[in-house]
């Protein structure tokens, strides 16, 4: 590395019209700063790197990579840039001052009530789901690096150890000290895997450990003991916190698998389950209410090894995310052909075995009308009512010949209009397809109908519409 | 400001002009050339006529260009002597001047542009591990280097804690050069690709946003071939077009 000459901005400094007021939090390698700018109202904030620390070093890279992960995710799940330095000469990144610390005050609040911690979670697992879905892993996710905006989105921050799948990754992990926070940190990242993006999924079950029982996973957990999670489980959620129900253990327990393989894929199933808890498959981890014994544990030690973490071929988070694909199957049964029925279970099957993590969410939608003599929208959807508890019926045996695990379906009624209602659950859960059939009504000239263009025109992911062959019989 | 940086062109024109669109289409202001502009293909004279006619190009020489003038035409294998006697009665005498002239390494900005090597750019190595690319980091006075030469798209670089590693670029992902480290960047072969993808390679990097992305273009690689079979060139070089290797 050649000599390196550059300048560390300082306090009542102005650069680029960014002046500098106050110091605000000073860490062992940046300096958080409070700036004013002429041309914004906003309370800005400005990072800038110790330059006499940190160079050369990994935490330059960091620092770097952190800024331009910043520029190109543009605000939506972290916060706004407002302006950035020449890393050459005068570093520095000025962004939007993010307020929120809703999660990090729950962590300290002791367990939160299960439907609290659901409102939390669910918009936080949302979060680091589009992150992966940029193809970036946070490797260091803990409560006081996810904040709030004053509207409630969630604002994912410090991004200075994250990998970009497939860029140059400037860490060596063998031979530099990466930063951990023992609390969250993922098994494999104590071997220096850095490209698993359920790391974080990871780091999700700790907070969400946290939140439920008032501690986290491996409270007594330090530098030199943290290796301990290679082969020991935390203790069950319910065991210290017996209202934890049965299902948010599950989910708890299966993000804080040892490896990988066994956790969720994507942070969207976790939000997934913590919306709909009764499609969430228990199993025995849901019953767990001790650690494994001494054979449990021996077999662990003696099974995860470094080889077991450490993987030469990679998938990045964005494969990861396209192999196990939220599928929202819109079907409207009563006024179906069996024809199309039957195709319509024919493109679902054939999603079901080519992607083999892939799972369904089947809608029924009914018009308002249907029970406007029976009471309101809100008491109907609640309550056991007949058409309610029908139309379930009907789409359980729609799908009973696919005899597709439990766990892979889930099955919905919804009230209202069907091209909103179908566009609306596909942005809050994320769906990756829609599979809907063609309706033409009847002297409509529309090819496949008003519901389904009108789902193409608004739906933030690919739509497939199925529909019968229309050759006519010759005369 | 955004250069193209092509490279290993071999008298392919039908490759050639496939990247040139592209990088038309990418507001590109300048061309830089690595060298081995010509051998092998079919169309020395006009492949070169379009290298120079560039914007703002600047060129390095090839040891495709090296073999014209000295020596080292000596040490290269029989059939490849044939090419190079072939595009040679192919060139006008102003062209073999301009080839002749050519430097081995131009710094560009603060990149530095050389057909094989930083590290003895005249005795044309082949970086195609990391410690020939090590070797290219130390000898170059850039941080960043952009090479050819092996045909092969490929970026080494040097994390800070002085430790050079590898990665193959994704086509179309930009890839960002941090202020600090070091690389090497292979921008892989317009027209013989030989990393088992027939389609042309080159970088456009982005001297703003600091950043390189790869650009892997389709072109008729069987109109280059039948031409090469034509010209009565060896049919391995046409066979290697449709291959990618």
């Amino acid at each position: 590395m050649e000599e390196i000459d550059i300048h560390e901005i300082e306090l009542n400094e102005t650069i680029d019209g960014f002046h500098v007021t106050e110091c605000l939090h000073e860490s062992q390698v940046s300096k958080l700063y409070r700036v004013t700018h002429p041309d914004h109202q906003l309370t800005l904030i400005m990072k800038v790197p110790k330059i006499s620390v940190i160079l050369p070093s990994s935490v330059f890279a960091g620092f770097e990579t952190e800024m331009r992960i910043l520029s190109k995710l543009r605000g939506v799940y972290t916060p706004k840039i407002y302006g950035k330095g020449d890393l050459a000469s005068a570093p520095y990144y000025v962004m939007e001052y993010v307020e929120g610390t809703q999660l990090q005050d729950a962590t300290k609040t002791g367990p939160l009530p299960i439907e609290e911690l659901c409102k939390i979670m669910i918009p936080v697992c949302k979060a680091i789901h589009e992150l992966h879905r940029h193809n970036i892993i946070h490797l260091d996710l803990k409560p006081e690096n996810i904040r709030n905006r004053t509207d409630g989105s969630v604002i994912l921050l410090d991004f200075g150890t994250a990998h970009q799948a497939q860029l140059p990754d400037m860490y060596t992990v063998a031979h530099e000290q990466q930063p951990i926070t023992v609390d969250y940190v993922a098994p494999e990242q104590l071997f220096g895997v850095r490209n698993d993006s359920r790391s974080d999924i990871y780091a999700i079950g700790a907070m969400l450990y946290e939140l439920a029982t008032g501690q986290p996973p491996f409270p007594k957990d330090n530098m030199l003991t943290v290796k301990k999670r290679l082969y020991i489980p935390p203790k069950p959620p319910r065991a210290i916190n017996p209202d934890i129900p049965a299902w948010l253990q599950e989910i708890i327990l299966k993000c804080l698998e040892i490896r990988p393989e066994d956790r969720f894929h994507t942070a969207k199933e976790i939000a997934y389950g913590l919306a709909h808890p009764n499609m969430v498959t228990l199993t025995e981890l849901s019953e767990q209410t001790r650690r494994p014994g001494p054979l449990t544990l021996l077999t662990n030690w003696l099974g995860n090894r470094e080889f077991n973490f450490v993987h030469d071929t990679e998938t990045h988070p964005q494969q990861r995310l396209t192999n196990a694909p939220h599928i929202l199957v819109a079907v409207k049964l009563i006024h179906s052909s069996e024809e199309l029925k039957f195709s319509m279970r024919d493109t679902m099957l054939k999603i079901a075995k080519s992607d083999k993590h892939s799972y369904f969410t089947c809608l029924s939608i009914l018009p308002k009308e249907n029970f406007s003599d029976r009471g309101s929208v809100d008491e109907f959807v609640n309550l056991s009512h007949p058409k309610h508890i029908q139309a379930q019926a009907e789409m359980r045996h729609w799908l009973e010949p696919m005899r597709l695990a439990q766990s892979r379906v889930n099955i919905q009624v919804f009230y209202g209009d069907p091209s909103t209602e179908i566009v609306n659950y596909a942005k809050q859960f994320a769906v990756d397809h829609i599979i809907m059939c063609a309706h033409r009504s009847e002297g409509s000239k529309k090819t496949i109908g008003s519901v389904p263009e009108k789902v193409i025109a608004e739906a933030p992911c690919s739509v497939t519409v199925v529909r019968t062959r229309q050759d006519k019989l010759p005369q | 400001m955004k250069i193209a940086i092509i490279s290993d062109l071999h008298s392919n024109i039908e490759a050639l002009q496939a990247c040139l669109a592209r990088a038309q289409g990418q507001n590109v202001e300048k061309y830089i050339c690595l060298g081995d502009i010509i051998g092998y293909g079919p169309d020395p004279a006009e492949v070169l006529d379009i290298v120079m006619s560039l914007p703002n190009v600047e060129v390095v020489k090839g040891n495709h260009e090296e073999a014209l003038f000295t020596a080292y035409y000596k040490g290269l294998r029989q059939h490849i002597r044939q090419t190079v006697d072939w595009t040679k009665s192919q060139l006008s005498a102003s062209q073999l001047a301009y080839l002749e002239t050519l430097p081995y390494q131009v710094k560009v900005g603060d990149v530095t542009m050389v057909h094989a090597s930083a590290d003895q750019p005249k005795k044309w190595p082949y970086i195609y591990n990391i410690e020939l690319a090590t070797k290219c980091m130390r000898a170059s006075d850039s941080l960043v280097t952009f090479v050819g030469h092996t045909h092969q798209p490929e970026i080494f670089f040097e994390t800070p804690s002085k430790h050079i590693k590898n990665i193959t670029p994704s086509p179309g992902l930009s890839v960002p050069l941090y202020a600090h480290c070091r690389y090497v960047i292979n921008v892989g072969s317009v027209g013989q690709p030989r990393d088992d993808i027939n389609a042309a390679s080159f970088v456009i990097y982005d001297t703003v946003e600091r950043e390189v992305k790869f650009h892997r273009v389709a072109y008729d690689y069987m109109a280059t071939g039948k031409k090469i079979i034509q010209c009565g060139l060896p049919h391995l070089f046409a066979e290697r077009l449709a291959k990618g290797h």
